[in-house]
């Protein structure tokens, strides 16, 4: 750690910019080699990928904890392994210590790579069941010829395994023998082996019992003190992402919709998936019950996302196109039709009985009310389908929220630290950032 | 005590595995009540016993486990029953058969929701097409009208165009869908009680938000009962009326939800508690608890958490407290199994010596063959 292009606390350590990964659908395996073709490439074959991760940019401070979270498949994995180059990126950089990783290469690759490690997210899984712990621990230390001889590393891996909390006695067990707890233990020893100066935790705890949750993130956070780390922290439990965390990014079907301190984020979240994952956590306190709210829908398939934002589909906050100058309660109500209709989640009796159930109190006019009694009377006729198209290209895609990508800086309240949420309800706010 | 019967009652269930290394005691002498329309939790670390236990009352378990004691009362039936006679333990003559247990209880009256969705659908088969088999056998209804209830349900617990939907296979269901789908055959006899193994432990929190809603809903609806299973306290919190804690084998707490939060009786209970990240507020420091639950192979002297727990003292390794009463509480009493109420356990907890950190760490080791995750 004590290398010429050593970087300051809280100077960026890591800068991701623009960090794009597309899979073709004929296998992982081919997805690397996008990276080679031209931009631009046919249509046809974009189509078929899945973007898993789309231009993704944030920067990490030396010494600092970056939480990311996000639900299951938006992305989080392969955001971590394209930053430490285990996938070649579609698109992007990466910048350790202000190199570009795309262009050192060999030698140079191989020592910086030293100082990220990762520890994977299923730890059962992660450990060679063959290898003794020891073992386990020193591969990375041989791989980077370090330590020494073999007596040192088996030294410096004892000291490893007390430090993560772990008998040294236990130096010749294999993986198996030791609780899930324990193995995420030996995966942090390892990591350690090599002193990096950047971890990347892909759910480092997801799997454990709380009590044992517990005593890992504890040691984690006694690691990082110690030995001045910085983590990308990855998890989809927003518990464990408040304890753990200096800042907070919020991931939603490939991209970054919120970033933000962690106070700031939790206690003034400004977009409107943030605030939804908040909401649905249920709080372990029976007094605070029946303050959840729930976020209606599935996410949409990363083959072929939504236009514009992404959370479009489900937000419940999405904006009236203007052209109808629709009023809050008449839009809400459109709105409500239209998930119906697209999941056909009611019998459609007669018009009268449809218009008493989703406009009764309020009541477009003008031209969204011909385009509603058009759709009511297409369900009344059993054509779902062209009653659910017709509202879907009528009003959603012509919101703001289906043309345009947002992104924008808003006001912080808490802390001092830049607030980003890709949101068009802050159009008025600041500075669009792009 | 409101004087009519609970809708199930199960009094010192006792479940073993057999296995080559010994005899496991899953579950370890349980009792515990559920009234009509309730919703009471099963809450516990990995290994505690929750799904041995649920399975149990069904009497689901399969070699090398058995019931070796016990029993279970679901509406004037004996769903279990052992009785001591000539010295050995012997099935009672009112304990149902496995055939009308088959038949007669399991879907129609309780319904099981695995903790695997995918152990529970069948691959190869549509979705809809099983859960309309499903009625057919269980309502005893023609085909054409058990596809129509099938679609039926599946829109009512909220699958996107269910007709459309109804012929497709389990992997082209999403993780929540497949569990909204087991809800779905769960509900479709109608049962007046749900177990549900941790059915929302592998979904995401959104997805989790909406399966809660819509239980809560359904409950509203049709007023059924639930064994929710789980270890996570948030959704306990959520939707339980009453809770048991277990421990290694045992109910070491037993409370209405809010008792169990804000008038905590176990030192186990209280630790859980206090290990936890919250999403509402900033916790600086976790305090969790020491080492790892033990095998159920052979569990600790005395009180089984005594090697874990911050408050023992000597007696805690000789003396094995049951789960008694210790407080008053809405309608059934406040229930823990720990030594410090004196006032019911009469140990002499209060005049014993504390165990100190060493000795108990020391416990924990022999106990824990592989050493424990105990911090230094
Ligand atoms: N090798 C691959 N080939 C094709 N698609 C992939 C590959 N790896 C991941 N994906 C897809 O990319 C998307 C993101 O997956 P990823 O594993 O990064 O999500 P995640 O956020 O880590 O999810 P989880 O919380 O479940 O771990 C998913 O749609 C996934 O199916
Ligand atoms: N088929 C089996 N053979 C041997 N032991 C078993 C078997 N099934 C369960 N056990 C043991 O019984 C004990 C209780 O297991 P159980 O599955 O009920 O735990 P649980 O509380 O449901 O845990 P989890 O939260 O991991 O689902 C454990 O010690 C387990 O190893
Ligand atoms: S941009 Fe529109 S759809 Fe996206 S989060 Fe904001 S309001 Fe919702
Ligand atoms: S009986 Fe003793 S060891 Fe057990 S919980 Fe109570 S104080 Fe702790
Ligand atoms: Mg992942
Ligand atoms: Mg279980």
């Amino acid at each position: 750690m004590s290398d010429a292009d050593d970087v300051a606390f809280g100077d960026t350590l890591l800068s991701v910019d623009g960090l794009t990964k597309h899979f073709t659908d004929d296998g992982g395996f081919l997805g690397g080699l996008t990276i080679d073709m031209d931009d631009g490439f046919s249509v046809a074959y974009d189509r078929d990928s899945v973007r898993a991760v789309e231009e993704v940019s944030f920067d990490i401070r030396k010494g600092e904890t970056l939480g990311l979270v996000g639900e299951s498949g938006c992305g989080k994995s392969t955001l971590a392994r394209t930053i430490l180059r285990l996938l070649e990126p579609t698109d992007g950089n990466v910048y350790f210590k202000g190199r570009n990783l795309a262009e050192i290469g060999g030698e140079e690759l191989r020592s910086q790579r030293k100082d990220m490690q990762m520890i994977f997210q299923d730890p059962q899984s992660s450990l060679d069941p063959r290898m003794k712990v020891g073992r386990i621990v020193e591969e990375p230390m041989k791989a980077h010829g370090l330590y020494g001889d073999a007596e040192g590393r088996e030294e410096r891996a004892k000291e490893l395994l007390e430090k993560v909390g772990l008998d040294p006695q236990h130096y010749n067990r294999y993986p198996h023998a030791f609780s899930g707890g324990q193995r995420q233990r030996v995966n942090l020893a390892r990591a350690l082996s090599v002193n990096p100066d950047f971890i990347v935790c892909d759910e480092p705890v997801s799997a454990l019992d709380v009590s044992i949750q517990a005593q890992v993130l504890n040691t984690m956070n006694e690691l990082q003190a110690e030995f001045g780390l910085t983590y990308l922290f990855i998890a989809h439990d927003l518990s464990v992402i408040r304890h753990i965390s200096d800042r907070v990014a919020v991931m939603y079907l490939g991209q970054l919709v919120e970033l933000a301190d962690k106070e700031e984020l939790f206690e003034n979240p400004q977009h409107p998936y943030t605030r939804a994952l908040l909401s649905s956590i249920p709080v372990p306190d029976p007094r605070a019950k029946g303050t959840r709210g729930v976020l209606e829908g599935d996410v949409p398939s990363p083959i072929d996302p939504p236009s514009g934002c992404r959370f479009r589909t489900r937000c419940p906050e999405l904006i009236a196109p203007p052209e109808y100058d629709l009023t809050p309660a008449e839009w809400e109500n459109i709105r409500t039709f239209t998930r119906a209709v697209d999941r056909r989640a009611f019998e459609a009796a007669s018009v009268d009985a449809v218009r008493e159930r989703f406009f009764d109190d309020a009541v477009p006019y003008g031209e969204a009310g011909t385009v509603v009694d058009e759709a009511i009377g297409l369900v009344c006729t059993d054509d779902w389908e062209s009653a659910a198209t017709l509202l879907r290209e009528r009003f959603a895609e012509q919101s703001i929220c289906a043309r345009e990508e947002p992104a924008y800086e808003v006001p912080t309240e808490h802390g001092d630290s830049r607030h980003f949420a890709a949101c068009h309800l802050h159009k008025t706010d600041l500075d669009e950032v792009h | 005590m409101n004087g009519t019967d609970p809708l199930l009652e199960v009094r010192d269930l006792k479940t073993q595995f057999f296995t080559a290394e010994g005899t496991v005691r899953a579950v370890d002498g349980i009792s515990f009540t559920v009234e009509e329309g309730e919703i009471v939790g099963i809450v516990g670390e990995s290994g505690a016993g929750k799904s041995v236990a649920a399975s149990s009352i069904l009497r689901l378990i399969e070699n090398p486990g058995e019931i070796v004691g016990g029993e279970v009362r679901y509406r004037g039936e004996t769903l279990v029953g052992f009785e001591q006679r000539d010295g050995e333990l012997r099935e009672r003559d009112d304990m149902l058969s496995n055939e009308a247990v088959r038949k007669r209880i399991r879907g129609r009256e309780i319904a099981i929701i695995f903790q695997d969705p995918m152990e529970s659908l069948n691959p190869v088969f549509t979705v809809g097409g099983q859960l309309r088999e499903f009625i057919e056998i269980n309502r005893d209804l023609p085909e054409s009208e058990a596809r129509e209830e099938a679609v039926d349900m599946l829109r009512e617990v909220g699958i996107p165009e269910p007709v459309k939907r109804f012929d497709d296979y389990p992997h082209q269901f999403s993780g929540g869908m497949r569990q909204r789908v087991l809800i779905a055959m769960a509900l479709a006899c109608e049962p007046s009680l749900i177990i549900a193994d941790e059915p929302t432990t592998a979904l995401d929190v959104t997805v989790e938000g909406q399966i809660l809603d819509l239980v809560e809903d359904l409950q509203q609806k049709y007023g059924t009962s639930f064994i929710w299973v789980t270890h996570d306290m948030g959704v306990v919190a959520e939707i339980c009326d009453r809770v048991n804690v277990m421990y290694l084998g045992e109910i070491v707490e037993q409370a209405s939800v809010d008792d169990l939060f804000h008038e905590t009786k176990h030192p186990y209970t209280a630790a859980l508690l206090d290990s936890m990240p919250r999403p509402d507020e900033t916790v600086e420091e976790l305090n969790p608890i020491e080492g790892v639950m033990p095998e159920a192979i052979n569990p600790p002297s005395g009180c089984r958490f005594h090697p874990r727990c911050p408050d023992a003292r000597e007696v805690c390794v000789n003396v094995h407290p049951e789960n008694r009463a210790v407080a008053e509480g809405e309608i059934h009493p406040h229930r823990a199994a720990c030594l410090q109420h004196e006032e019911v356990f009469r140990a002499g907890y209060w005049g014993s010596q504390p165990l100190d950190d060493a000795e108990r760490a020391q416990r924990h080791r022999e106990l824990t063959a592989d050493g424990g995750g105990a911090d230094e």
